[in-house]
Order: C-alpha cells, then sequence, then structure tokens
C-alpha cells in the first residue's frame, strides 16, 4: 500500500506540473502550436521507448489504433487551444475549467452507451454547469489586466 | 478570448478523454491500453505537426523544453496512476486525490508564484468545480 500511495503522489505532483508549465510556457512565450505537436510527439516516442523496453511491443490491433487516432487529435487540440487561453486567463480558473471537461465523457457515455445517471452524477454535472457560468462571470466582470495585446 | 478558447480547450479534452470509453466498449480496455495511449499521442502529434508547419513558424528551445516537460508529466502520471491502482489504491481514492489535488495544487502555485487573485465569483466557481470532480470521482 505504501508503495501505491508514493505512486499516488507522483500522478498527483506530475498532473499539477502539468498546468504549472502551461503557464510558464505562456511566460516564456512559447508557441502553443508547437508546444501541442511536441507534447504529443515526445510523449509518443517515450511510450514507444517503454513500450520496446520494459512491456515488450506487441503489434497494436487494428481496432485500437483506429479508436486512438481521431481521439489523439482532439487531445492534442486541447492542449493548443488550452495553452492558447493561459495567455488570457488565470491558470488557477483556467485549469480547473480544463478538469471540468470530465462532462463530456459523462455526458456522450450517458447519450451514446445508455449509462443511468445517478443523484450523484446529475448533481455534478448541474455543479459543472454552475462554475463554467460563474467562471465566465468572473472573466466577464474583471478588468482585463491579465490578457496580454501582442496575443 | 480567455473563455472561447478554454470552451474549445473543454470540448477537446473531453473528447479525446472519451476514447478510453469507447476502447472499453469495444472490449480492449484492460489488455491495450499502453498500445491505445501511443496511437493516441502519435495521432495528435501527426496531425498537429501538420498545422505546426504551415503556421507555426520556427520550433524554440523554449517550445521544445515546455513540450519535453508536459510529454514527460503526461506519460509519468498516467504509468504512476495506473501503478497506484494496480498496488491496491481504490480508484475511488486515486481520482479524486489526482483531480481535486492537482486542481488545488495549481490554484496554489497560481497565487504564490505567479501573482494571480482570483475574486469572489471566481472563487466560488472554483468550489463548484471541485465538488463536482470530487462527486464524479466517486461515482
Amino acid at each position: 500500500m505504501t508503495t501505491g500511495i508514493v505512486y499516488l503522489m507522483l500522478a498527483l505532483f506530475s498532473f499539477s506540473l502539468m498546468g504549472v508549465l502551461h503557464k510558464l510556457g505562456d511566460r516564456v512565450r512559447a508557441n502553443p502550436v508547437w508546444v501541442a505537436a511536441l507534447t504529443m510527439g515526445l510523449a509518443c516516442v517515450i511510450m514507444a521507448m517503454w513500450s520496446a523496453t520494459v512491456a515488450g511491443f506487441a503489434s497494436v490491433p487494428r481496432p485500437v489504433f483506429w479508436i486512438a487516432l481521431p481521439f489523439g487529435l482532439f487531445a492534442a487540440l486541447a492542449v493548443w487551444t488550452f495553452q492558447g487561453a493561459v495567455r488570457h486567463g488565470r491558470i488557477a480558473t483556467s485549469w480547473l475549467l480544463l478538469n471540468l471537461s470530465v462532462a463530456i465523457p459523462t455526458g456522450l457515455s450517458i447519450g451514446l452507451y445508455g449509462e443511468s445517471i445517478s443523484r450523484t452524477k446529475a448533481a455534478a454535472l448541474a455543479l459543472i454547469m454552475a462554475a463554467v457560468i460563474l467562471m465566465w462571470w468572473d472573466r466577464t466582470s474583471e478588468v482585463p489586466s491579465n490578457s496580454r495585446s501582442d496575443a | 478570448m480567455w473563455f472561447r478558447l478554454m470552451i474549445l480547450a473543454f470540448v477537446f479534452n473531453g473528447l479525446g478523454d472519451f476514447g478510453l470509453r469507447v476502447l472499453q466498449e469495444a472490449g480492449y480496455a484492460s489488455d491495450y491500453k499502453s498500445h491505445y495511449l501511443l496511437v493516441w499521442y502519435l495521432g495528435g502529434a501527426i496531425a498537429v505537426a501538420a498545422i505546426a508547419l504551415r503556421i507555426g513558424g520556427k520550433i524554440t528551445l523554449v517550445d521544445l523544453g515546455i513540450g519535453l516537460g508536459l510529454a514527460l508529466c503526461s506519460v509519468c502520471g498516467q504509468m504512476a496512476l495506473g501503478q497506484a491502482l494496480a498496488q491496491g489504491i481504490a480508484g475511488s481514492v486515486a481520482y479524486p486525490v489526482t483531480k481535486t489535488g492537482g486542481v488545488f495544487l495549481v490554484a496554489i502555485v497560481g497565487a504564490a508564484i505567479f501573482r494571480e487573485r482570483v475574486g469572489p465569483i471566481g472563487l466560488a466557481g472554483i468550489l463548484c468545480g471541485m465538488t463536482a470532480v470530487l462527486l464524479l470521482s466517486f461515482e
């Protein structure tokens, strides 16, 4: 269990550091589209190295390949647009909004695969809607000091 | 501009995550997750690199450094989360800790290092959002 907690803390640190790196990327004026391409490309190289050495490389079944390809494109577009967005807003609210996107797979699972909607799930989706509205309200009510004019 | 880009990022990120659910429905999730991630990263890289080559201009060392950092964190986070679950940490603990803990940590870093102040409406939004993520994680 202790090893599990160490892995859990490593996961927490890694995911949190991603948010910080996005903001840092904005501060050092990294190019959002190249950041997205390099993030996905280098992660692919790391995964390939891991697959070849640790996991033992095996061929990718065709359905897995065709499922992964378009969804990877969406993920890369998310990195690109997010890197562009942090230039205009705070990292705290931006990172939260990105994490709230869990509402999309939840909603699609309900709509496409007929998953049941429990009270907890319905309450969570309502809270996500409320959070998005509050963050939009917060953003429109403030002086636009975070937005960089050259963006 | 922030809200428009964030809504796009919100939708794209959610769709990107939905692939795992499709994989699960197809019956490949338990045996082929690392294969899936490999092609997932590859698909995104090829498509966005094609766009970057047309409109992105030159790659700088800054782009490379940030991209490498994000790539390492992304792979490390996915692997560590998978290992934590494999070591017996319950999903009902692992997901809330990584999701809400991550949002909380990033908010602290934003205030401490980047000197970002969040107003009362924004704080209410953060509270609503973290509660929602907690509720979904325990589902």
